[in-house]
């Protein structure tokens, strides 16, 4: 279970940073006071457009930012003080983690493996299941670097699943991919929800969202709009489907801001 | 422990498993130092030997009877003269103006040099009135062209000295009579030294600075590398999610560099003390190939050398962390190597004097330690107090930077 407990996070920028913002002001408020939280056995998603502080919670989910205000809590771990047992139960994915192109991801999936103290039988047993569902096995010894985006994709997804976290969090999961790859990735989501895994989703493609979230939080400019139930969403805000619930929250939100 | 094993053996399978980098980190140096060392010696004699084959010119002005009877033993019969192994070719100068074209020819290095005599030398030297009335020999040459250099020396030398003594004989009969003492003519024992010490004296000018340099620039590259271009490429963040403590990233990263930094710099210094016979042969100069080394030294040489790797590697960690990309990282660290190199120069000149707590000055001091274990003047204080400069701020740096590691803005620039 996630519990996100009125996460403020708030960025000082750099003169550099301001002048590339166009800010006045070296405070950026990331995040505001956003509360959520995602149980075992479902698909959360966290949705929003670009910039609105999604990745930014997700890092902080994930113990790579810490919270400016509020708490996380992580399967009842504290990301800011117990961010090594934190980084034990989860599976961070996002553009920006990326694998060592030189290795091979045989190499990557077992050097990741030792690094989370599992056995090498157990690491065995992983690889097969793993590279077998997303048809690694075959380019398991080429490196990285010879690999398509799509597989090496694949490969970040099957190396950073490695120790079977029961929490999946997964930065725009099909951002870059083919369709193809992209119904791999989305299938492999589900399944892990099916086997009672929490999977917390980010992205900006609301139709994605639609098919795939139990339960979702809307993020627009870095407060907390709506949590809730894609029915929920639908009933409160009287729109036939996912895109036009988010547009008319958008459009209030802005009502409010202005 | 087992983690820092894990991701120091990830690094050096890295570097292990690329070809290119194996290639350039260790094999390239070799044949680079060997290949410089070579050329250097086949310039050096190949300008020995042009000198030697050069054929100098000297102009003679108002030459008296008593040189030019001097000089006529060197004469052959082609009219040219062979004073040493050397030949020359000389002329005589006819009038102040031609003498004034011959300075030029001087200038601009068509000529070596001239000789110009007082208006009747002969007379003034046989009708020595005392130190007011000695007549003196002018010189010109052109100190900035070798042969002119070269021939102006000879000829003081090989030529008018001897001349000075032939007319010094006919002044005063026994020249011997003018001699008070001689010194140490028949003493053959004179020189007492280590002849240790004295091989060492000449390594230990150029070693420390070499093995200091070499040593941070081969961990210049790797050591950028490893963090900033772990973070440029994404890769950093990776490790970074894995429950390992971020001070056992750092510590693996540096081990492994120390491991590689050491290797290459021990490639580089292979190279050239095989290199460097080949090189000084040529000019004659000590080889140091005769040098013996205790085990004592040895032991310190070694200990010294890795403490210091240490202490780059952490300092290249440090600086590289700081930085957002390999760019970043390069600029950082290049003062670094700069100071390191001036240590270096440095060292070169001092450590005679050098106190006890000196030897605590970082980089400083221990690369003056280095040096003085060549020539045995290296305390066991010295050393003491030098290795731990190495690992204290060593430590302080690889500590610096793992607590680096767990700061937002510098590991992910947020």
């Amino acid at each position: 279970m996630v519990e996100v407990q009125h996460v403020t996070k708030i960025y000082k920028l750099n003169k550099k940073q301001m002048e590339e913002q166009k800010a006045k002001n070296n405070m950026k408020v990331a995040v505001k006071n956003v509360s959520v939280t995602a149980h075992e056995g479902e698909i959360f998603g966290i949705l929003g457009p670009n910039g609105a502080g999604k990745t930014t919670l997700l890092r902080c989910v994930s113990t790579l930012l810490d919270p400016t205000e509020g708490t996380i809590l992580v399967n009842g771990h504290d990301t800011v003080k117990e961010g090594e047992a934190v980084r034990r139960s989860i599976a961070f994915l996002t553009n920006e983690v990326k694998m060592d192109a030189h290795f091979s991801p045989k190499y990557l999936f077992r050097f990741f493996g030792r690094l989370y103290g599992i056995p090498d039988d157990v690491i065995s047993m992983r690889q097969k299941e793993l590279f077998e569902y997303f048809n690694i096995t075959e380019f398991e010894d080429k490196r990285v670097e010879e690999l398509s985006t799509g597989m090496k994709q694949k490969v970040s997804i099957a190396v950073s699943l490695v120790h079977d976290p029961s929490i999946v969090i997964f930065d725009e999961p099909t951002n870059g991919l083919d369709i193809i790859t992209a119904r791999a990735v989305t299938d492999y989501l589900k399944l892990l929800k099916e086997r009672g895994k929490l999977v917390i989703i980010s992205t900006h493609i609301m139709p994605e969202a639609q098919k795939l979230c139990d339960r979702m939080a809307m993020i627009i400019q870095g407060s907390c709009v709506f949590q809730g139930t894609l029915e929920e969403a639908l009933q409160g805000t009287h729109a036939e489907d996912l895109e036009d619930a988010f547009f008319e929250l958008y459009r209030k939100t802005m009502e409010v801001e202005s | 422990m087992k983690n820092v094993n894990i991701i120091m053996r990830k690094e050096l399978y890295r570097v292990f498993s690329d070809k290119k980098l194996i290639f350039g980190l260790f094999i390239l140096p070799a044949i680079l130092v060997v290949g410089m060392f070579l050329l250097m010696a086949a310039l050096a004699s190949s300008l020995l030997a042009d000198w030697e084959e050069h054929e100098p010119t000297v102009a003679l002005y108002q030459a008296p009877e008593s040189f030019m009877d001097y000089i006529q033993d060197y004469e052959t019969s082609t009219g040219i003269y062979e004073i040493g192994s050397t030949i020359y070719h000389i002329s005589d100068v006819m009038d102040d103006a031609e003498l004034k074209v011959c300075k030029d020819q001087i200038y601009n290095g068509d000529l070596d040099l001239i000789l110009s005599f007082p208006e009747n030398f002969d007379s003034q030297v046989a009708n020595y009135m005392g130190a007011e009335s000695i007549p003196e020999i002018q010189t010109f040459y052109n100190p900035s062209e070798d042969y002119s250099d070269n021939a102006h020396r000879d000829i003081l030398d090989q030529v008018l000295e001897k001349y000075r003594k032939v007319l010094l004989e006919q002044r005063v009969g026994d020249l011997e009579s003018l001699t008070i003492f001689t010194i140490d003519e028949t003493n053959e024992e004179s020189v007492i030294q280590n002849d240790n010490k004295a091989q060492g004296k000449l390594l230990g000018s150029v070693v420390p600075y070499m093995v200091t340099i070499l040593l941070f620039a081969s961990a210049m590259n790797l050591g950028t590398d490893s963090f900033a271009g772990e973070k440029e490429r994404g890769t950093m963040a990776s490790l970074l999610m894995t429950p390992v403590k971020r001070s056992q990233i750092v510590y693996g990263k540096l081990f492994a560099l120390m491991i590689l930094s050491g290797l290459s710099a021990l490639i580089y210094g292979g190279s050239m003390i095989f290199a460097m016979p080949l090189f000084y042969r040529t000019l004659g100069a000590l080889t140091g190939q005769d040098l013996q080394f205790s085990a004592g030294q040895m032991v310190m040489l070694m200990v010294l050398i890795v403490t210091l790797v240490f202490l780059y590697v952490a300092a290249i960690a440090l600086f590289s962390t700081f930085a957002k990309n390999m760019k970043e990282a390069s600029t950082y660290v290049t003062p670094a190597y700069l100071i390191v190199t001036v240590v270096g120069m440095l060292s070169i000149f001092k450590g005679d004097d050098i106190t006890l707590i000196q030897y605590l000055i970082p980089i400083f001091g221990p690369t003056i330690a280095l040096k003085n274990i060549f020539t045995l003047d290296l305390t066991v204080g010295g050393f003491v107090l030098a290795m731990v400069s190495n690992l204290v701020v060593g430590a302080f740096f690889a500590w610096l930077t793992a607590k680096l590691f767990y700061k937002e803005k510098i590991m992910f620039n947020a």
